[in-house]
């Protein structure tokens, strides 16, 4: 099944199926690793909207990428709970270790680091997403081993 | 003191993800007394309990399930839908609800449904809360196959990312496929919801109250807490606290208790400073606040709100005004940017904070912080912008010195050692073109 | 087939009469006073409420409400910046 179908599919599990773009854009995002303009496209014909809207329902949604992103995703939490107990030293710690900033990808491909706001974990910060799991607590000790999982997962 | 937990009831003894396990500890009995009453008893046993919304808006539950047309008074469907989108900072009960008693969220939406005469049951569950949907993807499973449903369809929607999402009518405009962009009220959800249609919308935590509530009745549950906060409630404990965590406790239970006994005090012996009583949106405490009880009354009476049920400890290394524009940067980054007020108003509030916190602001901008905050305050299409709005306005309140202290001295004053120093923000990884500044 | 409830509303001191249903901003226009809009163009489609410049000050309601998405009821009055210091508080807020 190509991915409109599977998208139009997605269609008739809601009353109307313009409900079901933003897991069709889940789903989308999942197989290219991002949302290129490919995947606009597919997504309207399966649900017989523009790839201009797709687009726009996109854009406003923290979790879609619209640009290419690593193979692996590190998120870290800097809000308010996890920044009190220590988040920006668990970020730079990443930092170091993947030698990136912020919003930036490691020249392999390999990782993505960001930070994210509250990611519901806030008693057990800080909270590290890797992947869309949740790492809790982290400490910056535990960086490096983390990130040696994800080049070793390669 | 034992405490008996309600809504976490049993978790700790059994695995209650396991429907035979939740079963035995009586689960889905409820569901079958409620199937046996008439809707309008449901409804009525819940009026009966003074359930209030757990989601931050505290309001009567029962109440907003009677506002649902009835049967032949309306051609459309009914839909209920959970609010899962948990994202206020500082709050985790609800992903800890849906962890361990996915099934008595379930119960709660069986039981909820028939109250309202509805057979269309949505979950908008935030898209991060992976580990949720993975639990509750099963228990929904398990209990399709047992034949529970009834006849009753149960879509759990993943959401994407998006705070604004946890607004009742943004949450209703992202289900259908769209911005999450609130909607004006009235008309209110109740009359012309998802898809235009009667919708009753609930915070995971009312709706899993619900089961012990039918199972037990309303009066008993009435007996609980204090007046006019009835029952319990799951707290979220995290900050500069030894054993941050979800506990469930009676409403009127005080900070002290739940910071100290429960909590463990603060880390290494330092003292507090500060404490948030029900996520960023709500104005905060001074530590001479420490004994104020977690009840509406109470928290109202202290000029904020039990809100979401977080509870964010304090202590002294942490700069008020780095803490602003932590909070600030926040809400920039979550406004939806339909209204003025709060997408302008939330930008210049982040970039009057950021001139303070260098030492680069004068007096007059101290001033002009506050004018900012009064012009989103009561303005706004929805409650996002007063969320940004005062809680800044309260830290200046009760911190004023310490701002005060960043223009005189032309620096921050802990020099570098603040708990939140150079804490990096979500809005400072976006590009944006050179916009309006406030000037140099 | 029956004609449209008919509402007594007040805007700036001044009685008018419309149909129930009629937005405030269409009702105050009724009664000769111009509220100002930005981003409500009825030729356009329904009101927004985005730019918040219609803001007015409804007697009983707490907090200040947009004038074009809110509709006339039964009673109700209105008071736009020219009489209420709540509301051109809340316009000027907006500019």
């Amino acid at each position: 099944m190509s991915l409109e179908d599977e998208v139009r599919a997605l269609g008739t599990q809601y009353p109307q199926s313009r409900s079901a773009v933003l897991p069709a854009l889940r789903l989308a995002q999942e197989r290219y690793g991002w949302l290129p303009p490919e995947a606009f496209r597919e997504v309207a014909g399966g649900l017989d909207l523009t790839p201009a809207y797709c687009q726009a329902v996109a854009s406003f949604y923290d979790m879609y990428h619209l640009k290419p992103i690593g193979r692996h995703l590190v998120e870290v939490c800097t809000n308010i709970s996890c920044g009190l107990v220590g988040a920006q030293a668990v970020l730079e710690a990443f930092e170091a270790e993947l030698g990136i900033h912020p919003g930036e990808t490691t020249e392999d491909g390999g990782v993505t680091l960001r930070t994210i706001e509250c990611a519901g974990g806030c008693g057990w910060g800080t909270v590290v997403s890797v992947d869309h799991r949740y790492r809790e607590p982290v400490k910056p000790e535990h960086v490096p081993a983390i990130v040696e999982e994800l080049r070793s997962a390669d | 003191m034992p405490i008996e937990a309600i809504v976490l009831g049993g978790a700790d003894e059994r695995d209650l993800t396991q429907l035979s396990e939740y079963r035995a500890v009586g689960g889905y009995d409820a569901l079958t007394k409620a199937r046996a009453m008439e809707p309008d008893a449901v409804v009525e046993e819940i009026l009966t309990s003074n359930l209030r919304g757990r989601g931050g808006a505290f309001f009567a539950t029962g109440r907003k399930a009677s506002f649902i047309p009835k049967p032949g008074q309306n051609p459309n469907p009914v839909y209920l839908t959970v609010n899962a989108d948990e994202s206020e900072p500082g709050t985790f009960k609800d992903r800890e609800i849906m962890l361990r008693v996915p099934h008595r969220l379930i119960e709660g939406c069986l039981i909820t449904a028939h109250a309202i005469a509805s057979t269309n049951v949505f979950i908008y569950l935030r898209g991060e809360y992976l580990d949720c949907f993975e639990v509750v993807r099963a228990a929904l499973e398990e209990v399709h196959g047992e034949g529970l449903l009834g006849g009753v369809t149960i879509v759990v929607h993943r959401g994407a990312g998006a705070y604004i999402c946890g607004e009742e009518t943004a949450l209703l405009e992202s289900l259908e496929g769209k911005r999450g962009q609130p909607r004006s009220k009235p008309p209110f959800p109740a009359i012309s919801g998802l898809y235009a249609s009667p919708t009753l919308i609930n915070n995971v935590e009312t709706i899993a109250t619900v089961p012990p509530i039918i199972q037990r009745g309303g009066a008993w549950y009435a007996g609980l807490g204090v007046e006019n906060s009835t029952g319990t409630r799951v707290f979220s404990l995290s900050g500069n606290v030894v054993r941050g965590g979800n506990y469930e406790l009676p409403l009127g239970t005080s900070l002290f208790e739940l910071v100290y006994d429960h909590g463990g005090g603060i880390p290494e012996d330092r003292k507090l400073k500060a404490i948030i009583p029900g996520g960023s949106s709500v104005p905060v405490l001074g530590a001479d606040e420490i004994h104020r009880r977690l009840d509406y009354d109470s928290m109202a009476e202290a000029g904020t709100m039990l809100g979401s049920g977080a509870v964010i400890v304090i202590d002294e290394r942490c700069c008020m005004v780095q803490l602003g524009l932590r909070v600030a940067q926040f809400y920039m980054h979550e406004s939806c940017g339909k209204c003025t007020p709060c997408r302008e108003g939330t930008r210049w509030m982040v970039q009057l904070l950021h001139k303070l916190e260098d030492g680069r602001a004068s007096q007059g901008e101290l001033d002009l912080l506050l004018d900012v905050c009064d012009r989103i305050l009561g303005k706004c299409l929805c409650p996002l912008g007063d969320a940004a709005a005062m809680p800044i306005a309260s830290y200046v309140d009760k911190f004023r010195e310490e701002f005060q202290e960043h223009i005189d001295a032309g620096r921050c004053p802990f020099g570098g050692e603040s708990s939140l120093e150079g804490l990096f923000a979500p809005v400072d990884q976006h590009t944006h073109d050179p916009v309006a500044q406030v000037p140099a | 087939m029956s004609a449209p409830e008919v509402v007594s509303v007040t805007v700036d001191e001044r009685a008018v009469q419309v149909s129930k249903g009629t937005g405030i901003v269409e009702t105050a226009l009724a009664a000769g006073v111009e509220i100002p809009v930005f981003c409500y163009e009825p030729r356009l489609g329904p009101p927004v409420g985005a730019c918040r410049m219609c803001l007015v000050e409804i007697e009983g309601m707490p907090k200040l409400q947009a004038g074009c998405t809110l509709t006339a009821q039964e009673g109700m009055v209105v008071r736009t910046a020219a009489t209420s210091a709540k509301a051109a508080e809340g316009q000027n807020a907006t500019l």
